[in-house]
């Protein structure tokens, strides 16, 4: 039996142990018996407070199956749950594949903002170049994304406020469905797979306390997009004078990457010479900052166009010379820990708004966003959700 | 005891390691393993329609958030939630956090509760210089709102008076049920939060408004796990049914969605403080139950402001009454002399409206108190309506039954009999009025019982309104016994009063009262002693015959003294005794027989019984052998008192049995055979009568159609014997003068009745034929015989044919 990964709490489990939530609605006609609404505490536990947990029973069936009838009542039920957290799922859990895209990064190295583009970008430009579709798995990513992001951003057009550590504010990851065409050799059919997205906080990963949720995340991941702000190298932060508003010293990006790499690796139990076959995207952010440090024609300046397939060659040329660079500014020490702990690793280059903030709003022009797809398609075409173009040797 | 303090806010210095949301600083000694628990409780996110980067004048107008949490062990934290803008980085989305921890809320926080720190100057909204923050000597210090304007706010919106008592009761049902339904509270401003947090807190002890757990202001209530959730009206919450109804409590003041209310008698109660000026009574009531050393539940809280404010004077519904008593019987340990009097002597004054379930809890705590003084006049209210309970048919299982004491005294017997004298008391009713007036030993006089069954049981069981089952078992209880010879002396009265009431006295007697009569035979009276004889079933007839044979022995007896006023009195009485049996149920055959025996003189036996044992008899199936009994005592009576008229009677009640149905009705065999047996067992006796019923049976034959005749008389002869045969011969040759137009039709038809005689009978229809028919046809004319003839031809060919043949062979030659 398949194993499947709830999307909320990221334990693993056999797909037949999904639970059932009974709605405790309707009187069974068979029993004459009416479930009680009571306190789930294992949902409770899992959002931090006993009122969203006053539901009906949940029991055990056949989860592989898309409905069951509830033992007491005896009044069918198609609301399927976490058999750890007690999370509902979305209603094709199981059915489609799951790719879970961890999305990490420092603080305040633009993870809330680049989920918001990324979203709107993947749903709208990128989507209709795939002929995908990106649409919400349940409603609370839909209010979510609208009222926490979207409407901040592009209606608002000011920055999203700082995201608060898990440990003060309970966070919901954001589901979609992304299901694309796939021409075969007979017929045209639709791939489907989930995303799951999980906007932290750059505290969470500082925190050991807080960080059993984003372990667990980061070790049932198929990919991971690690979001480093290039104005902590301290190079960088030399060469982009006065012009560019550098943000405070922080943790230096090596660090953070081998804080990560221990993380995933004890989470795992991996051996110290094995390598993390999970791929990992690096994406510095912010790029449109380092316009100015890069030649002219370089891939750095260059939107990417992954038309139909993900572009291969584009996305070698962009790490190669993105390595380059690192080798220069920062001593090639970035390369040398993901060649070392990677079986597969990138680096890209994305600018979320194309520009950067002026007090707080987005930039006046508007948002331009620049590469913001280029990794997650990458990690997409990584575990062949879609197609990629190979470079010609 | 110290109060140690934090700052938590997004800041470049803390002590986390590296700039963002971290706690600023602490104070010295904090254990740090609680900070993590502490965050779960200060996160702050802005209302959504607040503007994204406000002004210090907006920032201004932001909620706040005051939220008070328990954290396990026992300590407590309270803390203010500001929202401050931007943080270090000029990022929008930080707030700052000033926290109190407190190991020991209950010394930490002194007589304050905590929401009495609501926009306290001893909150801080920066960050500090040094990450060691000074401890607090507690307990705090600080103002609470006034309870002026708590009510000011309650006034200033009717809907905030309507919902008060549902606030306060989701606040019980929320500390009583482990807080599972928390309480949304959707105001406009988080002031207005403080203020619906504070009411529900002064309205609490201070204990139990410790676990009262809250948050003036969160974005999203579904993740705060506060009791009280306070919010505002653009808050991330659906307000579902499902949310209305089963998960929350919600108290929407803007958008007026209210969830359903839950009744509640502290709620009740605590609102009606609220509202009508006597708020102080609360904090009162919460002084005294501290001053009592007392420590409340949540589930006590309606039984002890109930109770207090009872003994305050105020006046209480009688359910809140009855809650109050609940609460001090499980508080038994709980003696203050002085309020039990003060509420003992409130309630005293309304004694005539308080309910009875209210009066027995109170007459019982204050004789379980051993306070005479006080119980006296609860004991002897709740004596007299408990008579009236169980007089109106109120159950009587677990009533309480003081030992009354003293309280007997006010119980009079009179109050009693007159309850117990009402038609509509009935007999099970009074059966438990006396059971329990045995439990509380309290006893009525036997006079007064006996007077009781005299006059009201016993006539109105003879009535049939109450039901003998029911006096059975009230006269067997303790007090029932006098009652029981009460109703004897009335079923006495009512043998004598008239036959129906005689009758009603034997039906009785048949019914369940027989055991407890028969149990009291000896003891009783004549009259009912013939009673229960008359009554006893009809398979016990031979004991009634019994009965009445003693019964006539002693009136024998009283005769064989022959003294003419004893014989008198016999008389009578025997005459009086069977007149009753009579009206009462009447006789079988054999006892008629057996009465008719035992009489010694029909001079005993009223004209009018003697026809009706005759009827008796006659009327009886298979009497043939009865009749002729009766016949024979009939006949001797007669001969021996040699009394005409009775003996007359007797005959003609013979012969009107004997008076067959009429012609064209042919009766059963069994009826022929009767009385024909009957008519010649007369006649072989030589009885008069026997001629007069051979006659009328004969007559009755000869009525009959030709083929009924022939029947009749094939049944009539093949049993009987000489003597019909010779009346039957006799009446039959008794025929219509020739010159009559009917003398050919009855020659003709007896032609054809005889003719199918002969089939069974041919002796005796060849007798007929030429004794009785022949001559006449003989000496008849020749038209006549002619007409004969043709009336023989009309009845039939087979008629026609046997005529032919009979006449032809004939010796006399007919043709």
């Amino acid at each position: 039996m398949r194993k499947v990964v709830c999307p909320y709490c990221f334990q693993r489990f056999q797909l037949r142990d999904v639970g059932f939530r009974c709605l405790a609605q309707l009187t069974g006609q068979r029993t004459n018996v009416r479930c009680e609404i009571g306190l789930d505490q294992p949902l409770a536990t899992y959002i931090g407070s006993p009122g969203p947990a006053n539901l009906g029973p949940v029991f055990s069936a056949d989860g592989s199956k898309r409905k069951a009838t509830c033992p007491n009542c005896g009044v069918e039920t198609y609301t399927r749950v976490c058999p750890t957290c007690h999370n509902d799922l979305p209603p094709d859990f199981g059915q489609i594949g799951t790719r879970i895209i961890a999305l990490i990064g420092a603080k305040e190295s633009g993870k809330s903002t680049y989920i918001t583009v990324l979203i709107r970008e993947l749903r709208h430009r990128v989507g209709s170049a795939f002929g995908a579709s990106v649409e919400a798995m349940d409603d609370r990513t839909i209010r979510t994304y609208k009222g926490r992001f979207e409407d901040v951003l592009y209606r608002q057009h000011v920055m999203l406020p700082t995201t608060q550590p898990a440990s003060v504010d309970t966070n919901y990851p954001l589901l979609y469905r992304f299901s694309s065409k796939h021409r075969g050799l007979v017929r045209t059919h639709t791939r489907s797979s989930s995303l799951v997205l999980f906007d932290t906080a750059g505290e969470d990963l500082q925190d050991r306390e807080s960080i059993d949720t984003h372990v667990r995340y980061l070790k049932e991941a198929h990919g991971i997009v690690l979001l480093i702000d290039p104005l902590q190298i301290d190079a960088i932060r030399e060469l982009v004078g006065a012009d560019v508003t550098v943000p405070l010293k922080d943790t230096p990006p090596d660090e953070i990457v081998t804080n990560i790499t221990q993380l995933i690796r004890s989470a795992r139990g991996m051996k110290a010479d094995a390598r993390i076959r999970t791929p990992i995207a690096v994406a510095f952010s912010k790029i449109d900052a380092l316009w100015p440090l890069v030649p002219p024609g370089s891939r750095l300046q260059q939107r990417s166009d992954h038309a139909g397939a993900f572009d291969e060659r584009d996305r070698t040329e962009l790490n190669d010379e993105i390595e380059s660079l690192l080798d220069k500014w920062e001593g090639g020490l970035l390369s040398r820990h993901l060649e070392q702990h990677y079986s597969h690793y990138g680096f890209f280059g994305l600018s979320s708004l194309g520009a950067a903030p002026i007090a707080a709003a987005v930039p006046a022009h508007g948002i331009s966003p620049f590469r913001v797809e280029d990794p997650v398609l990458w990690l997409l075409a990584k575990t062949k959700i879609i197609p990629s173009r190979r470079p010609r040797p | 005891m110290t109060i140690e303090q934090m700052y938590y806010t997004s800041c470049v210095q803390g002590l986390g390691s590296s700039p963002g949301f971290q706690f600023n600083a602490v104070s010295e000694g904090l254990d740090l393993a609680v900070l993590p628990e502490v965050q779960g409780f200060i996160g702050y996110e802005p209302p959504l329609s607040a503007p994204a980067q406000p002004t210090d004048a907006e920032l201004e107008r932001f909620p706040i958030a005051l939220s008070y949490a328990t954290l396990p062990q026992g300590a407590a934290i309270l803390g203010q939630t500001r929202y401050v803008g931007t943080d270090y980085s000029g990022r929008y989305g930080n707030f700052f956090a000033h926290v109190l921890y407190m190991r020991d809320p209950s010394h930490d926080l002194g007589s304050l509760y905590p929401i009495d720190l609501w926009r306290s100057r001893a909150w801080v909204n920066g960050e500090a210089a040094s990450p060691a923050l000074p401890a607090i000597a507690g307990p705090l210090s600080a103002s609470s709102i006034p309870t002026e304007e708590l009510v000011a706010f309650l006034d200033s919106d009717s809907r905030r008076r309507q919902q008060l008592e549902a606030f306060l009761a989701a606040v019980r049902e929320n500390l009583g049920a482990d807080g599972r339904r928390q309480i949304v509270l959707v105001e406009a401003s988080s002031d207005d939060i403080a203020r619906w947090i504070a009411i529900a807190s002064y309205s609490l002890p201070p204990p139990l408004a410790r676990a009262l757990t809250f948050t003036t202001y969160t974005r999203r209530p579904y993740y705060d796990k506060q009791r009280i959730v306070g919010t505002t009206a653009d808050a991330e919450f659906h307000y579902s049914v499902n949310e209305l109804n089963d998960q929350y409590v919600v108290f929407d003041f803007a958008g007026d969605r209210f969830s359903p209310k839950q009744e509640d008698d502290w709620a009740k109660l605590a609102a009606g403080l609220w509202s009508d000026g006597s708020v102080e009574l609360l904090g009162d009531c919460h002084e005294f139950v501290a001053d009592s050393g007392m420590y409340l539940t949540e589930g006590e809280l309606a039984g002890v402001l109930a109770a207090f404010t009872a003994a305050k004077g105020h006046q209480l519904s009688e359910r809140l009454v009855s809650v109050a008593l609940s609460w001090a019987k499980q508080n038994s340990q709980f003696r203050n002399d002085a309020f039990w009097y003060a509420l003992g002597r409130s309630l005293e004054r309304s004694l005539d409206d308080m309910s009875f379930e209210l009066l027995s809890q109170l007459a019982q705590e204050w004789q379980r108190r051993r306070d005479q003084a006080m119980a006296a006049p609860f004991v002897g209210a709740y004596l007299r309506r408990a008579v009236e309970h169980l007089a109106t048919g109120g159950p009587s299982e677990g009533l309480w039954a003081p030992r009354a004491g003293a309280a007997q005294l006010e119980l009079r017997s009179r109050d009693v009999l007159e309850v117990l004298s009402r038609p509509e008391t009935g007999l099970v009713a009074c059966q438990r009025i006396l059971a329990w007036l045995d439990r509380c030993d309290i006893h009525l006089n036997d006079e007064t019982l006996a007077r009781l069954g005299e006059m009201r049981v016993g006539p109105e069981v003879l009535a049939g309104r109450e039901s003998p089952t029911e006096l059975v078992t009230l006269v067997q209880s303790r007090s029932g016994e006098a009652i029981g010879q009460g109703v004897l002396t009335s079923l006495e009265a009512g043998v004598g009063a008239s036959p129906a009431d005689f009758a009603q006295v034997v039906r009785l007697t048949r019914g369940p009262l027989g055991p407890w009569l028969s149990s009291l035979e000896h003891g009783l009276s004549r009259p009912l002693r013939l009673a229960i004889a008359v009554g006893r079933p009809q398979s016990a007839e031979g004991d009634r015959i019994a009965v009445l044979d003693v019964l006539l022995g002693y009136l024998e007896k009283k005769l064989g003294a022959r003294s003419p006023a004893d014989s008198a009195e016999a008389g009578a009485d025997l005459r009086w005794a069977c007149e009753l049996i009579w009206a009462t149920s009447g006789f079988s055959a054999t006892e008629a027989i057996g009465i008719l025996r035992v009489v010694p003189d029909l001079t005993l036996v009223s004209s009018g019984l003697l026809p009706a044992l005759v009827d008796i008899v006659l009327d009886a199936p298979v009497i043939t052998k009865r009749i002729v009994e009766l016949a024979e005592r009939l006949h001797e009576i007669a001969a021996q008192a040699n009394v005409g008229r009775e003996k007359v009677a007797v005959l003609g009640a013979v012969a009107d049995f004997v008076r067959l149905p009429g012609p064209g009705t042919l009766p059963s065999r069994e009826v022929l055979v009767d009385a024909t047996a009957i008519a010649e067992a007369a006649a072989a006796a030589d009885r008069p009568v026997a001629g007069s019923v051979l006659q009328a049976i004969s007559e009755w034959a000869i009525g009959l159609p030709p083929a009924d005749h022939a029947t009749a008389l094939k049944a009539l002869l093949g049993e009987a014997s000489g003597p019909f045969f010779e009346a039957y011969r006799g009446t039959a040759g008794q025929l219509p003068d020739r010159d009559d137009s009917g003398w050919a039709r009855v020659v003709a038809e007896r032609f054809c009745a005889w003719l199918a005689l002969g089939e069974t009978n041919p002796k005796v229809a060849n007798a007929l034929l030429r004794d009785v028919l022949a001559p006449t046809l003989r000496s008849a004319r020749r038209r006549d015989r002619a007409e004969v003839e043709r009336r023989v031809m009309a009845l039939g060919q087979d008629a026609w044919s046997a005529w032919e043949q009979w006449a032809g062979t004939s010796r006399w030659r007919l043709r």
